[in-house]
């Protein structure tokens, strides 16, 4: 694999997997991390990752880099509390609007169990189909849509008080 | 009723609500996707730098690694197949042989055998050519082979006369299969039983007269039923390691036994006596057998 063509997974699904990790722990720097070594590692093994087609690897190897570092930093304990988020793009009177809900979501995410949450951002936030969520989870759509409604179901109860 | 309704409305607001946040909502990174990258094109120009430090398999050599231990198997498999022990027994002595797994052949005046000592106990094959006498330890099949015929056992004592055209086997304990190999015919011969291939490539069988353990000449008798001259000439040539001139027809049958410890003169004799011929020594070890002049 070229420099080129790492360059193009990178600026394809950098992003993706960023959020991915930052979906399941909810710390910005461990995410940032994880995700270059990702990459990283994609370049010296000097895998060949084909666009579209192996994005289920990228997603696989940064899962496994997520689960031996906190295996290895002894982290299970502190789980994330909240997943933090930033209004972008909205005028200022939705984001004085936005500013008590965020706040209620970002707990409501941090108590979500880490299954439901992964899918459901990647949903929401990333505007991924449960298609593609299928295909770069290794999952079936069938279970993407229950992890999706579960997740729902949860968040209303958590908002709703 | 209502109630639900109220629900379900509740549910719907809440959704929207969900679909209007989640859209503006940003990860507050602390470094951008090109900062990102920045950081990686350095480790990766880094890694160039340094590539010692990277161990790398070189396919190449990884092959090389495969095709050379490869041709090493081949080449001690092959060794040991075909690394093979010939023994010569020359005329007018008896040799006794042991065998890789234990079993003993003793073999008689002028017989040559071959086999594999370090493929002993894949396959138990002995190449014969000449008389001998087996006796195998039990095990694996074993395989005498010989150019008309070969003669398979699993472990027995046998005695094996493959001359030239001639191919006759003994058996002596156990059970032995002996098959022909032009036709592909076999027979199997029980204890005290004898076959003999034919000139139509089937094996006559017949029992022993006389019940002995081993064949007489392991024990330095030679013995003749009913033997054509000519096959009696030649067996003395061999015991005696010498060389007779015989007249071209002879179409006398023979029977009797000869010790060997005695002169080979005084079985020239014997022998010559009741088929009206006589014989004469030669230079060295040359007899010369005639019909008796008038």
């Amino acid at each position: 694999m070229s420099q080129e063509e790492f360059k193009t997974i990178f600026d394809l699904y950098f992003d993706n997997i960023r959020s991915y990790l930052y979906y399941r722990c909810g710390d910005v720097f461990i995410s940032n991390d994880l995700a270059q070594d990702t990459f990283m590692r994609i370049w010296e093994k000097k895998m060949d990752v084909r666009p579209e087609k192996d994005v289920g690897l990228l997603y696989k190897i940064a899962g496994d880099l997520f689960v031996s570092y906190y295996r290895k930093e002894r982290l299970w304990k502190n789980l994330p509390e909240e997943i933090r988020f930033e209004q972008n793009g909205a005028s200022p009177e939705e984001a004085l609007l936005y500013k008590e809900l965020e706040e209620k979501y970002e707990k409501a995410l941090g108590k979500l169990p880490e299954k439901q949450r992964i899918v459901f951002l990647m949903s929401r936030v990333e505007g991924l189909t449960y298609q593609e969520i299928a295909e770069r989870l290794s999952l079936s759509v069938k279970a993407i849509e229950k992890r999706v409604s579960g997740a729902l179901c949860c968040l209303r109860k958590e908002i709703k008080t | 009723m209502n109630q639900e309704k109220r629900h379900i409305k509740n549910q719907d607001v809440q959704d929207e609500l969900s679909n209007q946040f989640f859209p503006h909502a940003k990860i507050p990174w602390e470094k951008s996707k090109e900062g990102v990258w920045n950081d990686l094109e350095k480790r990766i120009a880094k890694e160039d730098q340094n590539p010692e430090l990277v161990r790398r398999l070189l396919p190449g050599r990884q092959w090389l690694a495969m095709a050379a231990s490869l041709v090493l198997l081949l080449s001690v498999s092959g060794f040991m197949r075909f690394y093979s022990v010939k023994t010569y027994c020359p005329e007018g002595v008896h040799t006794t042989l042991k065998l890789p797994d234990g079993s003993e052949v003793e073999l008689n005046a002028a017989t040559h055998m071959k086999y594999q000592p370090y493929w002993w106990f894949i396959s138990r094959r002995v190449e014969l050519d000449g008389e001998a006498f087996f006796r195998v330890e039990k095990g694996k099949k074993f395989k005498v082979v010989s150019v008309n015929a070969y003669t398979e056992v699993l472990g027995t004592t046998f005695n094996i006369f493959a001359r030239e055209m001639d191919y006759a086997v003994t058996c002596h304990t156990g059970k032995v299969r002996v098959t022909d190999v032009s036709t592909g015919k076999s027979v199997e011969l029980a204890a005290e039983e004898k076959s003999v291939l034919n000139k139509k490539g089937g094996f006559t069988v017949s029992r022993l007269s006389n019940q002995r353990e081993e064949p007489s000449w392991t024990e330095n008798l030679i013995m003749f039923g009913s033997t054509p001259l000519k096959l009696v000439f030649e067996e003395i040539e061999r015991q005696f390691g010498i060389v007779i001139e015989t007249p071209a027809e002879m179409q006398q049958v023979y029977s009797g036994n000869f010790t060997l410890d005695q002169p080979v003169e005084n079985i020239l004799s014997l022998l010559c006596l009741p088929f009206d011929l006589e014989y004469e020594r030669q230079t060295g070890k040359k007899y010369l057998v005639y019909p008796a002049r008038e």
